[in-house]
């Protein structure tokens, strides 16, 4: 799968994350180890750009949910945990995440985030800009 | 109508979802049913490759029929025998925090067809069915 990694300033430095093409059980590995990458790199807050992934998953949340520890300093979770990886993030997240967005889902990718809870965890946007503002 | 032949492999997932998506289109359903349909069965092809045959290999045959007003998609595969309905459905309206443990790709199925059935063919193997009413406004068949 083709990542785009770019940076953005807003308050503070963003990376934004923009993969292309579908995330699901061959592909997720690929996001999450370019997260772990920038996050090796000192990317602190990220923006995942969804608008270029027209099919998401359960292995695409696996790699969203992980890019969320990822981000929080905390232990990657065991990929395939399933509903206890969601429990897990539910545990620690009283409000959106503070260092993840999400951009521009498209509505098939919506609907599963929508169906799963993760549109709950996340503050999603539609503008870039918005986004990167947002941290 | 033809059914695809595709060895076990996530690789092969996409092939799966094209296939289905191609079958689907062909035989009237909206864009809605489609995505939905793809969801369920990249995702019950994904339980065979990795808790069906555990990476060990085999074949998954994927098949596509309309039923009147009824998309049905049949996936037979040779690994050792599951079932997938007996999986407990969660129960949506609590918290996700209180829903039972379970496999997320099993409760996206469930939300994203109406009906799946499982059944162990005479051969000794899995047949799931996955099920996906179509609007009445759907394009009917020729």
């Amino acid at each position: 799968m083709q990542i785009t990694t770019y940076q953005a300033q807003g308050r503070v430095p963003v990376t934004v994350l923009q993969p292309h093409g579908d995330l699901d059980a061959h592909t997720y590995q690929e996001l999450i180890a370019a997260a772990q990458q920038e996050w090796n790199g000192g990317a602190r807050k990220m923006v995942l750009d969804l608008g270029d992934v027209h099919y998401l998953s359960s292995s695409g949340l696996v790699a969203i949910h992980t890019i969320a520890r990822l981000l929080r300093g905390q232990e990657l979770p065991d990929l395939e945990a399933g509903w206890s990886a969601i429990h897990a993030i539910e545990r620690e997240v009283h409000e959106a995440h503070p260092h993840l967005k999400l951009l521009s889902p498209q509505p098939p990718v919506d609907k599963v985030l929508t169906l799963t809870g993760f549109g709950k965890m996340f503050d999603i946007h539609s503008d870039l800009e918005a986004a990167v503002a947002a941290f | 109508m033809a059914d695809l032949f595709v060895a076990a492999q996530f690789e092969n997932l996409a092939e799966i979802r094209r296939f289905v998506r191609e079958q689907a289109e062909a035989l009237g359903a909206d864009e809605e049913a489609i995505c939905d349909l793809e969801l369920a069965v990249d995702e019950a092809a994904c339980n065979i490759v990795s808790h069906g045959y555990e990476g060990r290999g085999g074949t998954i045959e994927v098949g596509v029929t309309r039923d009147e007003d009824r998309l049905v998609v049949c996936l037979h595969d040779e690994a050792p025998l599951f079932d997938p309905t007996r999986h407990p459905a969660p129960d949506v309206t609590l918290p996700l925090e209180q829903r039972p443990l379970g496999g997320l790709g099993i409760f996206l199925i469930r939300q994203a067809v109406d009906e799946m059935r499982y059944r162990t063919t005479p051969e000794g193997n899995n047949e799931l069915t996955l099920i996906k009413h179509l609007a009445p406004t759907g394009v009917p068949v020729r």
